[in-house]
């Protein structure tokens, strides 16, 4: 701990000058937490694997097209439940679409959902977390009560009940897409987020170099932003990528109880929910999509647990 | 403790009003007009109209509805669902199932999962500490929806060993639900235990209670145990609140009647009210079980007194 604080000491005093000599310095200045970190997790084996797992997911996620040139909604009723073969690698589902087509494009739903939607969390509880953290007194009660009224929610329940409230104000059928399930995840996501970020602020905030920054008579502003924040979001990074994997999870989970991404949108809860009326015929069109899901929410918890290991001075 | 028993329950008011009014707020907008489902396809008579919106009070503002809702809540009348049954009644119908399920799946995984963190914990790098961390990685990164059909299939349906769904055969018939619906926080459980065991094992009390020369049967029980539990108490605790709600989805999949089928099917049919008493009773439970963490950290870690 010792070094990163006289790290930033005299930082705070050259705070302007470094700013116009861009990058010039960059080689001799000590290094951070982050960096240290960086350097710790190219070295990790499950990192690295993890890693490799899921920019392949992303790079299939974005150009479904390179890994299959049939079209996942083009179905014939004549091929249902075809096991699989050198034509479709994962064989035919109940309508007879290509299993490994819509795989392969049910990859995008859950990478977008996931990635987005813990984004989405990370930012709402990092704001609600620092002003909590930062201002106390009756702002950080109001926002402790709100965070409790969010955690009284049932998780599914909860999902559920906003999907439901998700309306067409015209035909008040329900708006089952992609957004509607990021605003429900992202809506009882972010209090967890916001709790850590709360005690890590108000921990960062007693530090000497904030004193020392206020005494020299930095504005609010560029005290949480330069000097709170950069050492108080490690333990945010850290929950965010965990719950990556959870909320991938509970995307598939949400459209397999049929209230989450609607068809025509292709998604691997869908997928299983649908091949589970047929599955006494075939096993195929639910075991694909299953291992799909499973290996990714494998990868993005493998990742978090190696970026806590580096950036946790404790486990270090 | 009394009065710290009695400051929790009271701040435990402002929250329930705040989730509460979160799910009768978003009900309401759900369902369309309610007195029009009544009847159909049919034209609806005025004279019904007016009688049933004075009765239910559904020209009033939201807000105005929710105090009548509350005030019915006090005094123990959850109101009833869309076709004239009273709530309580179906939470009543309903509570046994879960409390059944959430029982064996709370057995199983403290039972297993403590054991299994315990052992891989005290020989850390060992085959079995490899194991369980490999076998529960595996667990958690399986959704349940995914754990609980393949259990269906196979260990109901192909190989026969249990019964594959519905509740007629006793309690065999809620066993394994029961195991899929713990399967996951007993991976979280066994994965908690390790990594707090491990942790306690490098303390320098047991450092300390070796170079007394202490038993090392009596440092294992009284020191090592005893504060790796506290972690694993508290998320059991949260578990409990957990398991009552978050059954919807293996419920939903062996077809068990419970809290968490009736609230999917409230969803399904668009039954305000009734999503609104069970939930409202799911946030109580949640509520009662995080106040009986806290309490139980009192019990195990003696450095925790509430006054």
């Amino acid at each position: 701990m010792s070094d990163t604080r006289t790290s930033n000491a005299p930082e705070v005093i050259e705070v302007a000058p470094v700013k116009s000599g861009d990058g010039e310095g960059r080689g001799t200045k000590p290094r951070s937490l982050l960096q240290d970190a960086v350097n710790d997790l190219v070295r990790r084996p499950i990192f690295i694997i993890s890693a490799a797992v899921i920019l392949f997911l992303c790079f299939m996620a974005a150009f479904p097209g390179v890994f299959t040139s049939v079209d996942p909604r083009a179905c014939d009723l004549s091929r249902s439940l075809q096991p699989p073969s050198a034509d479709a690698w994962f064989g035919y589902d109940a309508r007879g679409c290509d299993v490994y087509a819509r795989t392969i494009y049910g990859t995008q739903t859950s990478i977008v959902v996931g990635v987005l939607s813990t984004l989405g969390s990370a930012v709402l509880g990092g704001i609600f977390g620092t002003f909590a953290g930062y201002l106390g007194g009756w702002m950080d009660s109001l926002i402790s009560r709100g965070i409790d009224i969010f955690l009284g929610l049932p998780f599914l329940v909860g999902a559920i009940v906003i999907l439901n409230a998700f309306r067409d104000p015209e035909t008040g059928a329900r708006v089952g897409g992609i957004w509607g399930v990021l605003a429900a995840l992202t809506i009882l996501g972010w209090m967890s987020m916001a709790r850590i970020m709360r005690s890590s602020v108000i921990q960062a905030k007693q530090a000497d170099y904030v004193t020392a920054a206020r005494s020299l008579g930095a504005s609010t502003g560029r005290m949480v932003l330069r000097h709170i924040l950069p050492n108080a979001i490690t333990p945010l990074i850290v929950v965010a990528t965990i719950s990556l994997g959870v909320i991938i999870s509970a995307e598939a989970t949400l459209s397999f109880l049929g209230v989450g991404v609607q068809p025509p949108t292709i998604s691997w809860g869908v997928m299983v929910s649908e091949s589970l009326s047929r599955v006494r015929e075939a096993l195929h069109p639910l075991l694909f999509p299953a291992a799909f899901v499973s290996v990714t929410v494998l990868a993005f918890i493998m990742l978090g647990d190696a970026v806590r290991e580096a950036l946790d001075p404790k486990l270090r | 403790m009394g009065r710290y028993v009695a400051r929790r329950l009271l701040q435990m008011i402002p929250v329930f009003i705040g989730t509460t009014v979160i799910i009768f707020v978003l009900t309401l907008a759900i369902g369309g007009d309610p007195v029009q489902n009544l009847y159909g396809e049919r034209p609806v008579p005025d004279s019904v109209r007016i009688a049933l919106t004075e009765q239910y009070h559904l020209d009033e503002p939201w807000y105005v509805r929710y105090w009548y809702y509350l005030s019915g809540l006090v005094q123990g009348d959850f109101g009833n669902s869309l076709n004239g049954r009273p709530i309580l009644d179906m939470i009543a119908e309903a509570w046994p199932h879960t409390l059944r399920l959430a029982f064996i799946a709370l057995i199983v995984e403290s039972i297993i999962g403590i054991g299994a963190g315990l052992m891989a914990g005290l020989k850390r790098g060992s085959f079995v500490d490899n194991l369980v961390l490999l076998s529960t990685l595996t667990v958690i990164s399986v959704p349940i929806f995914v754990i609980g059909n393949v259990a269906q299939i196979f260990i109901g349906a192909k190989w026969q060993l249990l019964p594959p769904s519905g509740t007629l055969e006793g309690w065999q018939s809620y066993l394994m639900p029961g195991i899929v619906l713990g399967s996951v926080s007993l991976a979280y459980i066994a994965r908690l235990t390790r990594a707090s065991v491990s942790e306690n094992l490098s303390t320098d009390y047991v450092r300390t209670a070796r170079a007394k020369g202490l038993p090392s049967r009596r440092i294992f029980s009284v020191h090592v145990l005893r504060n790796s539990l506290i972690p694993v108490v508290t998320y059991l605790g949260v578990d409990i609140g957990t398991l009552m709600g978050g059954a919807m989805v293996t419920e939903r999949i062996f077809n068990i009647p419970g809290v968490g089928f009736n609230v999917f099917k409230a969803t399904q049919i668009e039954d305000g009210p009734v999503l609104v008493g069970f939930v409202s009773m799911l946030v109580i439970i949640y509520l009662l079980a995080s106040l009986l963490v806290d309490l139980l950290y009192a019990v195990l870690d003696p450095r925790i007194r509430y006054v």
